[in-house]
């Protein structure tokens, strides 16, 4: 099954060539599948990619950097990404990165090695809509649906039996359409939330037999012991957050409508949000730990195209940078900016308010969980006063919906399957 | 549970008048601002209320972010950013699908940078006569103050409660949460009246957020945001294709135009009734329904079919209980009125296409909402629009879909043709050139303040 990855890169900017960067990115973007610096549509195995600039925290004394965030869902394996990326677009790496602090063009040998150094731990929460569908195979997928309707449109088949309509659009693609069924649909194996639970299963019998069942429960005890201590502080610190406060600035109005100003122009749309961490160890273990947790889901549980129950999200991230100060978070997901917070309030509040009430000025919340996102005004506002404008933005498969993915995923693997009546009358339900 | 305070929110919130048939809405302009807040204070007395249910006439008014200016009032809290950003910033154009010929630059009135309405009275009457002399008295008061009725939107209903394509219009509203003593109604069609009123809790047990006086004056309370747009109907247009698609049988036709819109001419929902109208009022007037255990896949109304797109119920994500609080988060409420000649008289659509007639006539669609952002322009752009409507792929509304974009590198191209489909048994059947039945001809958000706002606005 292929593998999906991401990548994020955090380059030092040369603060006198910030402007200059901005520029050059203005102008990829303009034109971000074919511009002549670094036309995103030649590397086949991107799924979304952006370049974004993050203004320099300051903070007692001490100034962070001006970075540039480059970040990929790729298929694959990262060399062969970096080897993609500067066979097609070289040059234009070089002249982007040479904005930066510390990189020397010197051909794909010093971009890789440069790319290395400042590339991110693996993100502390990693999300995959579409898991085991690589972008030729979703690009595939959507010709044979394709294909499939307008054989459907141009020759009706209402009065033919299931089978016999699945027979002649099967024929219909081996005719006409035999390269697109030259390739067997993928396999996709998901994991099972079985297998984190057997695995801490394992390891407690483990301590048991080889320590002594006593030692497991002087363990089982001081974390619950330690876990009362974490909650009482918790409710605490609750008590005394402050939270956010609506204001109608007309700062606040022009930062909202420079991030609106690049929204809703295909089916998807993208959000790059940037927050300080709540200073202090606790909210930053705490913060680790509740990203570490989605993370886990991400990978057991929600890993059939609902992240909580949210159907629209390709790909999204959390990434702590800033030695633990900000915690940076990437989305690539359908439908508008509304429509997205919504869902994030109405489907999926007890998590995102899990992850979020651990940084600035969060809505307050109780027992972590509680609260917080479900005051749906206060949560939407936060979530603009720290939204940050993304420079370049490329989506691969910009006319698609997960849910649209997917189907066509499913329309794919029935081609390939034989099927009873009954499974062939459901499968026609997919077109 | 909280009460509304009927004797300070204007009627038009309240009720929908359906007892006053005959209707103007006046776009007023104040050239003297000093001379507003008389105006105001003289018309504040004849406003209607909720708390009366009008037999003669009804009065309401209602202002545009242009007319909010002319009264000079400070604010601790604005007004939201939709509202001030008004229908017609790039934006909203783009979120509302408003390109080529629904271009805000094409509008008969609210164009960009038009500042030509500081407010809409609405004047509503029995009949033709007592509508005149309503006029006739207003006409005074307005040119006594300077102010400029520079147009006027009239608007006779309908037979039956129809629309101009012939169909029962109205149907299903929201219940308000502190008005279900009144009217009983399933649950999942009741919805916090903070919704639809500044005052109350919302969906989510919250107060909207309201616009504040500098001196801490609620000038929300009991108000709300109106949304208007006035639609033109291609009646001709509408009907020619749904024939041509029929093969030009009469009774396939209708079924057709019923499956795009949901409901039967007569009202009946497909749902509950997939190939036959009824015109009796328990079929005719149901809303009791959902989709999720009826017709999951769209057997019977299908996925995209109008009143499925712009009221989902316990359709969406597979999971009929969050799909139906997720839509009581976007619900309006509606007091569209129709405007122009029928073609037909009986606006029935057997009639309408054999008629000759071809005449200016469409919807002067009004709805009530307090956070615009996540109501009207999501139902519009969320779902009306939005080609990815639960499964589908590329299915506008059929009806008021626009699946507009804007112009690329200075290149504006024409609008898309819809698709529609058509869920079936054994397979789908799909139209792929729908056409625009439907034209945006003008539109503004509105504020429509409570009673005792209006009064402080006047000064009294």
């Amino acid at each position: 099954m292929i593998q999906q990855s991401p990548l994020t890169v955090l380059s030092e900017v040369i603060p006198e060539r910030v402007a200059s960067l901005r520029q050059l990115l203005l102008q990829i973007d303009q034109d971000v599948e074919s511009n002549a610096t670094i036309p995103f549509s030649l590397f086949p195995s991107v799924h979304f990619a952006r370049f974004v600039i993050i203004e320099p925290m300051i903070e007692q004394g001490k100034t962070h950097p001006t970075w540039l965030a480059f970040s990929a869902n790729f298929d694959g394996d990262l060399p062969s990404l970096l080897a993609e990326l500067y066979d097609k677009a070289g040059s234009g790496f070089d002249l982007v990165y040479g904005h930066c602090l510390g990189y020397k063009p010197g051909g794909i040998g010093a971009f890789s090695e440069y790319i290395l150094r400042k590339k991110m731990p693996y993100p502390n929460a990693f999300y995959v809509g579409h898991r085991g569908l690589s972008v030729a195979t979703i690009l595939l997928q959507n010709k044979i649906r394709t294909a499939i309707e307008n054989f459907l449109n141009a020759i009706p088949q209402q009065d033919n039996s299931p089978e016999q309509i699945k027979q002649n659009i099967v024929n219909h693609l081996n005719t006409n359409y035999s390269s697109l069924m030259k390739e067997a649909p993928p396999e996709i194996k998901l994991k099972s939330i079985w297998e984190p639970i057997l695995i801490a299963a394992a390891v407690l019998i483990f301590i048991g037999l080889i320590f002594g069942w006593h030692v497991l429960g002087w363990i089982l005890l001081t974390l619950i012991v330690l876990l009362g201590i974490g909650y009482a502080v918790l409710r605490m610190k609750e008590e005394t957050d402050p939270q956010i406060e609506i204001k109608s600035e007309v700062t606040l109005t022009s930062q909202i409508t420079s991030l609106t100003n690049r929204e809703d122009f295909t089916v998807q749309n993208q959000l790059t949000h940037l927050v300080a961490i709540k200073p202090g160890l606790f909210r930053l273990g705490l913060l680790k730990l509740v990203l570490w947790g989605i993370n886990l889901l991400a990978m057991v549980l929600y890993n059939k195209g609902k992240l909580g129950n949210i159907p629209t999200i390709h790909f999204a991230r959390w990434v702590i940078i800033d030695e633990g100060k900000r915690l940076l978070f990437f989305s690539n997901f359908d439908g508008s900016w509304e429509s997205y917070l919504g869902d994030f309030v109405d489907k999926a509040a007890v998590g995102l308010t899990g992850v979020w009430s651990n940084t600035d000025l969060f809505p307050k919340t109780k027992n972590l969980i509680q609260n917080g996102a479900t005051d749906e005004q206060r949560f939407k506002y936060w979530t603009r006063v720290h939204q940050i404008p993304t420079q370049v933005w490329y989506t691969a498969y910009k006319s698609l919906s997960v849910v649209n993915v997917l189907n066509n995923n499913l329309i794919h693997q029935g081609l390939f399957k034989t099927m009873t009546p009954e499974e062939c009358q459901e499968w026609l339900s997919k077109l | 549970m909280e009460t509304l305070d009927y004797s300070d929110i204007q009627g038009l919130l309240i009720r929908g008048y359906k007892t006053l048939p005959t209707s103007a809405f006046l776009l007023c302009h104040a050239h003297d601002r000093n001379l507003l807040r008389p105006f105001l204070k003289d018309l504040t007395p004849t406003v209607t209320s909720g708390s009366v249910n009008p037999q003669t006439h009804a009065v309401n008014i209602a202002f545009t972010k242009e007319g909010i200016k002319q009264l000079d009032l400070s604010f601790k809290n604005d007004f939201s950013l939709e509202f001030n950003d008004g229908m017609t910033s790039p934006f909203r154009q783009r979120i509302l699908g408003d390109y080529n010929d629904n271009a805000p630059n094409t509008w008969e009135w609210g164009k960009p940078g038009e500042n030509d309405t500081h407010f809409m009275l609405m004047i509503y009457a029995v009949n033709r006569e007592q509508l005149d002399e309503r006029l006739n008295q207003l006409q005074v008061q307005l040119k006594n103050h300077q102010i400029n009725a520079w147009h006027t939107l009239p608007s006779q209903k309908l037979p039956h409660d129809k629309e101009h394509f012939g169909f029962h219009d109205g149907i299903s509203q929201p219940t308000l949460r502190e008005m279900q003593h009144k009217r009983k109604d399933n649950v999942n069609n009741v919805v916090a009246s903070g919704e639809f009123i500044f005052g109350y809790k919302n969906e989510y047990e919250k107060l909207p957020l309201s616009p504040v006086l500098a001196d801490n004056f609620d000038l929300g309370k009991n108000g709300s945001y109106m949304v208007f747009r006035q639609i033109k109907q291609d009646v001709k247009g509408f009907w020619n294709y749904m024939m041509e698609k029929s093969e030009n049988k009469i009774p396939e036709a209708i079924q057709l135009a019923a499956a795009m819109v949901g409901r039967h001419p007569s009202g009946t929902p497909l749902t509950l009734s997939p190939t036959e109208d009824h015109k009796e009022k328990k079929l005719s007037e149901a809303n009791d329904f959902g989709y999720y255990h009826a017709d999951k896949l769209g057997l019977k109304c299908p996925v995209g079919a109008h009143i499925r797109k712009a009221n989902p119920r316990d359709g969406m994500n597979d999971d009929p209980e969050e799909s139906v609080s997720v839509s009581k988060k976007h619900r309006i409420l509606r007091r569209g009125r129709p405007y122009g000649e029928p073609l037909a008289p009986s606006a029935e659509p057997e009639d309408l296409i054999q008629s000759s007639k071809n005449s200016d006539v469409g919807l002067y669609f009004i709805c009530f909402n307090t956070n615009i952002g996540r109501q009207f322009e999501f139902i519009q752009q969320q779902w009306m629009n939005n080609k990815k409507f639960d499964h589908l792929y590329n299915d506008p509304d059929p009806i008021i879909g626009i699946d507009g974009k804007p112009p690329v590198n200075g290149i504006q191209k024409p609008d898309q043709l819809g698709e529609f489909t058509v869920q079936a048994c054994p397979v789908r059947r799909k139209l792929t050139d729908v056409p625009q039945f439907t034209y945006v001809k003008g539109g503004a958000y509105f504020f429509m303040p409570g009673i005792n706002a209006l009064k402080k606005i006047a000064g009294l």
